[in-house]
């Protein structure tokens, strides 16, 4: 027989999963620490990836004037500024991944919670039932 | 005014009874309106102009979340521009690249407000976006409305640049590069709308935030105000070319629009506002709640702690997490 109970608690798990649950749920698998390790580290990648692009481009800008200048440039100096540009600039977007990542971890968490609740209350139904 | 909420909630009656089929519809309108408005102002490609392909890819935009239409959108555009240079797909492909690895990877919903600048850019109402974005997202939208801004007006100076750009003679790759780079780092009009947008977006957010009466409404009004003020500052000051009947007019239409949302989203009855004090073991609530127009005033109540409450006449209510429950 139909049980009207089981049936709301399981379409408010299942509304979850399609919905809210589905940007979670993921989050959940990992250990906090984990988490923020991968966030940092493909924010490390692809921050590195959007710098090369950005660098590509100014070469590019400028590249008639390395061209006729190349040989009496001093292209220690100039690696050495563009790699403290660099540093500057991943600090900056990792600081900010890492606060993302922390907010975004703890909101997950929070919200599997309440699902986790349902769902121990969907496994007394089935112990009682 | 109790007529237009009779409008509204039989609106709502209809939508939420067939939100299955209407939502795959919009999306389909929308994305329709989007690849045609995007093809009738670029129109470089001609394969791209094909009036089935635009069907076939609004269709399938149909059933597939809104950052993949912005996705596609991108496709276009870099489609469009690639029939017309190189060296300009190369800097919209840079602009836009950056945008979805550094930013659109943490917040993919952001990407719409991307995805409908040019849109709006197009239909003489950009100003819209950012009370839009004020309205129902957060301050973090200005990087997006920024971006769009950026593309809007790398597509306008491409169109005005055609010839230029599609020209041979006299003109390397690379100079044709540092043109496009130049007329966009040097655009003092475009710098002046992201500024006067992003203070819009934070003037909006800010002030709907407040616990105060009419807060969106008064959002609204004092954002579509900043905007007008700022662009005419900037325009008397730097000599930029934005059109003074323009920005005004576009600005009206945009607060009429923000209404028609803010109707549909957040229309609030504060007349029947009451206040309300209360405690428990740890805290103590001073609550006010003010009722959805429309709605009777007896039945079921929803404290928060954080001061803002409704009332519903329905069986039906959230709780402070957002689970929604019947009694």
């Amino acid at each position: 027989m139909l049980d009207e109970k089981k049936i709301r608690v399981m379409t408010r798990l299942a509304a979850y999963e399609e919905g809210t649950g589905k940007k979670y749920m993921p989050i959940g698998h990992y250990f906090r620490t984990d988490y923020i390790c991968i966030q940092l580290l493909k924010s490390f990648i692809y921050g590195t990836i959007a710098f090369a692009m950005i660098i590509g481009v100014m070469l590019f800008y400028n590249f008639e004037l390395i061209i006729g200048d190349v040989y009496n440039m001093d292209l220690v100096a100039y690696l050495r500024r563009y790699v403290k540009i660099y540093a500057v600039c991943m600090i900056i977007y990792l600081v900010i991944t890492y606060i993302y990542s922390v907010y975004r971890y703890s909101k997950a968490k929070k919200s599997l919670k309440s699902y986790d609740s349902v769902l121990e209350k969907l496994n007394k139904q089935y112990y009682e039932g | 005014m109790s007529g237009l909420v009779d409008l509204k909630n039989g609106i709502n009656k209809i939508y939420s009874k067939y939100a299955v089929y209407i939502n795959p519809f919009m999306k389909f309108v929308l994305a329709l309106m989007v690849f045609f408005i995007i093809n009738t102002k670029m129109g470089f490609m001609d394969k791209l102009n094909n009036g089935m392909i635009v069907l076939m890819v609004a269709l399938f935009c149909s059933f597939m979340p809104l950052a993949f239409m912005a996705l596609l959108e991108t496709l276009f555009i870099l489609g469009h521009f690639y029939a017309l240079s190189l060296e300009v797909t190369i800097v919209a492909a840079v602009v836009l690249f950056l945008m979805y690895i550094l930013f659109v990877r943490f917040t993919p919903k952001e990407s719409v407000f991307v995805l409908l600048m040019p849109v709006f850019f197009a239909l003489k109402i950009p100003y819209l976006l950012p009370v839009l974005a004020g309205l129902i997202g957060t301050p973090i939208s200005v990087i997006s409305i920024a971006f769009g801004v950026v593309v809007s007006y790398l597509i306008d100076w491409a169109l005005a640049n055609e010839s230029m750009l599609q020209s041979v003679a006299d003109e390397n790759m690379v100079n044709r590069l540092r043109a496009i780079v130049d007329a966009m780092l040097g655009n003092k009009a475009m710098i002046c709308m992201i500024i006067s947008f992003s203070i819009v977006v934070v003037a909006v957010y800010t002030i709907r935030k407040l616990a105060i009466k009419y807060s969106w409404l008064i959002a609204i009004f004092v954002g579509v105000f900043l905007d007008i003020v700022f662009l005419y500052i900037f325009m008397l000051k730097y000599n930029l070319d934005y059109s003074v009947i323009g920005v005004m007019m576009g600005n009206i239409i945009a607060a009429l629009l923000a209404m028609v949302v803010e109707f549909f989203i957040h229309n609030l009855d504060y007349r029947r506002t009451e206040k309300l004090q209360f405690e428990d073991d740890e805290y103590y609530y001073y609550v006010k709640a003010v009722p959805k127009m429309g709605v009777s005033p007896a039945t079921k109540r929803t404290p928060s702690k954080t001061g803002q409450d409704s009332r519903k006449d329905s069986h039906t209510y959230k709780t402070a997490n957002g689970v929604r429950r019947t009694t």
